[in-house]
């Protein structure tokens, strides 16, 4: 005898009511560190082991595309501020607009994991779990291609992967978004560029938006595949003091 | 005197095959063999539109008794059949005979011929002497034919398979004719027919029983039907259509002529037949499923469709024998009508699995694939047959699976309420049966001609024979007019079904009129309307057919036209292409396949026809008993190979034939312990057995 029906009815409903209201459970997101004015800026930007922080004369700005959110930059007298915002979605540099308005409530993703640590396919999963319930949004994931608006690709593209992705890139019906999850995706984070990885989506498809971080949390992926149908804006990518 | 010409042009067949030479002589012995089917085609049409009986042959032989032959309309509707289905066969059988030297090909031919004339006997036989003579004789030419190629021990071993359980079948058929002729007092069939009502209900369950599944082990009703998909599959390909398409007619026919009258004055025998028939038909179905081997897959769709014609029978005496002879006739009709159908697609689908196999070499589902492509022709009237057995209309198969569900339903007449169960289930027994052949047909033609080619040898297919392309095209077509004409056949059958259940469905219950429409009165036409009858001749050239049972809430049965079939059909192909011009029309893109991002795709990533039906399996796990045999190949204590394969027994194999194996060895095993070799222990038991002897005969002088 299962009793999921009690406990559910017990228990009340637990779904995040994200975006229309802020989320501020502890631990939904392991937030990212903002440009600063700092003073000894060259001693702050030699924490990074990803190479995100770079000085400027104002002070030191955040790359946000290669931060992996270690925390290195978080501690110390130096510490930059932190921010524990969702909206992380970055546009990578097509010119194209936002899916439609038929898009906005019916978005079918294909979600493709080329290589990624792991991280990255356990937070999309989540996407599914109660608490983010990313139907609530009309967002459904779809096993083929052939059915999916946009795609959803997670690692640093292996060479292995390289066939996959394209072709389930032209098996796309139009229109059709690239959407590239993790710094992985964007330039090969951890990984880098190496003999067996690409280092990069841009590198093989067309991609329209960036999700950065290593892994960016639920609400920052479902901050991205709004970001799609216009529902949400994109922030930049780097951000100057 | 057709019949004296056709067995001349029979016997100079393979006389001429006799002629040196390679090709010649076949064509000559194909022609005179085809001339005799034709003859035979015309005589049992004649006998189909004859009179009730005709006399053909009147021996009275010493010792075993009379020996007489007549021709009937229903043995002319088989002989038709038959006919019909040998002409077709014919051209691939003279063309397979090629390989053979010249003696041999003789043979061969000689015995296709006796398969022939021996069924046409038994088709017309009215003396249980020459029925049983003919069944016989038509057992051991089929027995010739399937272990006709006696290269591999497969064929051989499936024959005796055969030969072992149909003459079980023929013994247990035959004690059932003699108890009758005995408590009868006449080996006429029709003799004992009329003494029937007189015998007591037990005698006549008894002998109904053993004639239903003794002669029924040729049509393959359960239990015993694990001879037909081996004796089938191996028999050689040009021989396969004759065993599916014509013999197993055989067994259909011994009911009719035997059980018919029986089960008229024993409704409980009319129930067994319908509950064996759709027992047999979903399990044949069921087991059609999970071939791999086209050949054996099409004879366990036989043993399906075998089934559905012999409920279609089993129904029909039922209603006859609760005073309902109108429903009856329609239930016999669909049975007749399944057996016709069965005879046309299963030959055209055998025909088919020979051509794919000259073509590639293979009949093994899983090497196939591509094959429409490659030929279309042959692939183009393959999926015509896949459609008429999946009954799918316009085909034919449609047309009998309809009426036979639509018969059933019309149990609601008879008031006892456990034969309405039976029925009830038997219907639904039957109607997912009809689901799971369209499953198993649309997987068969799937794997076999779409797709990509899995082997060599499908990708390389040559252009299949026109011996085999050929018979094909005409048996499409006559599939195709058996399914829009049904509306002519079936007062035609309901005619032969008439002495069978006593009553003509489409005679009595269609009016006159209805067969010349112009002259249905105006009232009679409103009436019809209110119960949403249709009368197509108002507006439709070609004659209508409604079958009605007018006493009751639900009066239709059944009804068609073919005109209107057709106008339909018209409609729904046009609105297809119009929707397809439509959607061409529209923007579209052309994509690369989708084969979820491999490299490159593999034949065998693609689906099989295992994984097609992998739900069946899954959901019958509990009928199908799969298990897994390990093979191991040893050397010392190395095993060097182990292989696995998943094996699935047939279900009568395993809950008939293997306890009845196993009860024969346990007790040769128990008698065996008295032989202990030793002459002393021999010598004990001769003096115990004198002993015995004495001590019995002593005791009953006393
Ligand atoms: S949190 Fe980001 S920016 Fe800070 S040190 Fe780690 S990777 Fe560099
Ligand atoms: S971005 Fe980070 S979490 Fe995602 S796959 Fe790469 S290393 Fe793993």
């Amino acid at each position: 005898m299962s009793f999921w029906p009690y406990f559910g009815l017990k228990r009340g409903i637990k779904t995040t009511s994200w975006p229309s209201a802020k989320e501020q459970s502890p631990g939904i997101t392991p937030g990212r560190p903002r440009s600063a004015s700092n003073a000894s800026s060259n001693a702050t930007t030699q924490l990074c082991p990803t190479g995100a922080l770079h000085p400027v004369e104002t002070g030191v700005s955040v790359d946000l595309t290669h931060c992996i959110h270690c925390q290195r930059c978080r501690q110390g007298p130096h510490a930059l501020p932190w921010e524990d915002d969702v909206a992380w979605t970055v546009n990578a540099g097509t010119a194209l607009s936002p899916l439609g308005y038929r898009f906005r409530r019916s978005l079918h993703v294909r979600y493709i994991d080329a290589g990624a640590c792991g991280a990255c396919i356990n937070e999309a999963r989540l996407l599914d779990a109660p608490v983010y319930n990313l139907h609530r949004l009309g967002i459904f994931i779809t096993a083929s291609p052939r059915d999916a608006d946009v795609l959803l690709v997670a690692g640093p593209i292996t060479n292995a992967m390289c066939t996959a992705v394209r072709k389930a890139y032209s098996a796309m019906p139009h229109p059709k978004r690239v959407v590239g999850m993790g710094v992985c995706a964007i330039n090969g984070g951890i990984f880098g560029e190496n003999f067996a990885c690409v280092g990069g989506l841009q590198k093989i498809v067309p991609v329209d938006l960036w999700i950065p971080g290593c892994p960016p949390p639920p609400l920052a992926i479902l901050h991205g595949l709004l970001a799609v149908v216009g529902r949400t804006q994109c922030t930049t990518a780097e951000e100057l003091p | 005197m057709l019949y004296v010409l056709a067995y001349l042009l029979f016997a100079s067949g393979p006389l001429l095959a006799l002629l040196p030479g390679r090709r010649i002589p076949l064509i000559f012995a194909w022609i005179t063999m085809t001339a005799g089917c034709v003859l035979m085609i015309v005589q049992g049409a004649l006998a189909v539109g004859g009179p009730v009986e005709q006399s053909l042959i009147r021996w009275a032989l010493p010792i075993i008794g009379t020996f007489d032959f007549v021709q009937t309309p229903l043995g002319g509707l088989l002989i038709l059949i038959t006919a019909v289905v040998f002409a077709t066969a014919l051209p691939f059988v003279t063309r397979d005979a090629t390989v053979f030297s010249t003696g041999r090909r003789t043979l061969f031919l000689a015995i296709v011929m006796l398969t022939l004339v021996s069924m046409i006997g038994f088709f017309s036989a009215s003396t249980i002497v020459s029925f049983i003579f003919s069944w016989e004789l038509a057992a051991l030419a089929i027995w010739g034919l399937i272990t006709f190629e006696t290269r591999h021990s497969k064929p051989v071993a499936a024959g005796l398979l055969t030969m072992a359980l149909s003459e079980l079948g023929s013994l247990v058929g035959l004690a059932s004719l003699l108890l009758l002729a005995g408590a009868a007092g006449t080996t006429q069939l029709n003799g004992i027919a009329a003494a029937i009502p007189h015998l007591s209900p037990m005698l006549l369950l008894i002998t109904g029983l053993l004639a239903f599944f003794g002669f029924g082990m040729k049509a393959g009703i359960v239990p015993l039907n694990v001879w037909l998909p081996a004796a089938h599959g191996t028999a050689p390909r040009s021989i396969s259509p004759i065993l599916s398409g014509a013999t197993l007619n055989l067994g259909l026919y011994a009911f009719l002529r035997i059980d018919a009258p029986i089960a008229l004055h024993q409704p409980d025998l009319g129930l067994v037949i319908l509950a064996s028939g759709a027992l047999t038909a979903l399990i044949g179905i069921l087991y059609a499923l999970v071939e791999r081997d086209m050949k054996r897959l099409l004879a366990q769709s036989s043993v399906e469709n075998m089934g559905i014609a012999t409920a279609g029978i089993g129904a029909g005496l039922t209603f006859a024998a609760y005073g309902h002879p109108l429903l009856g006739g329609i239930s016999m009709v669909a049975g007749l009508y399944h057996m016709i159908n069965h005879s046309t697609f299963k030959t055209l689908l055998f025909l088919g699995a020979g051509g794919i196999e000259v073509a590639t070499g293979t009949h093994n589902l899983d090497q196939l694939g591509g094959l429409m492509r490659r030929l279309p022709v042959l692939g183009g009237f393959f999926l015509a047959g896949a459609f008429a057995i999946a009954a799918l209309p316009p085909f034919n198969g449609f047309v009998s699976e309809w009426l036979l569900l639509e018969s059933l339903l019309r149990v609601v007449e008879i008031p006892v309420v456990p034969v309405r169960i039976a029925f009830a289930i038997s219907g639904a027994v039957l109607a997912l049966t009809s689901g799971l052949a369209l499953t198993c047909f649309i997987m068969l033609s799937g794997s076999a001609l779409m797709g990509l080619p899995r082997t060599a040898q499908a990708a390389g297919a040559r252009r299949a024979p026109h011996s085999v392309v050929i018979p094909m095209g005409i048996l499409t077509l006559l599939s195709l007019l058996l399914g829009l004409a049904a509306t002519v056949i079936i007062p035609v059958l309901g005619r032969l079904a008439a002495p069978l259940v006593g009553a003509d469905p489409t005679a009595t219950l269609v009016p006159a009129f209805f067969h010349n429409t112009s002259r249905i009165p105006r009232a009679v036409q409103q009436a019809l309307d209110a119960i949403g009858a249709h009368v197509g001749a108002v507006f439709m050239p070609v004659r209508s057919l409604i079958v009605m049972h007018l006493d009751s809430t639900a009066p239709v049965v059944y009804a068609m036209s073919a005109a209107l079939t057709g106008v339909v059909l018209a409609l729904m192909l046009g609105g297809v292409w119009l929707v397809a011009r439509g959607l061409r029309r529209r923007r579209s893109s052309r994509n690369i396949l989708w084969d979820a991002g491999l490299a490159r795709l593999r034949p065998e990533m693609t689906y099989t026809a295992t994984t097609f039906v992998a739900p069946v399996r899954v959901i019958f796990a509990g009928f199908f008993h799969p298990h897994i045999e390990v093979e191991e190949e040893r050397q010392g204590a190395f095993v060097l190979t182990r292989s696995y394969r998943g094996v699935i027994a047939n279900i009568s194999d395993r809950a008939v034939l293997s306890p009845i194996i196993g009860g024969a060895m346990a007790i040769a095993t128990l008698l065996a312990r008295m032989h202990k070799g030793r002459m002393n222990t021999y010598a004990g038991y001769i003096l115990l057995a004198m002993v015995l002897l004495l001590v019995i005969v002593a005791a009953g002088r006393g």
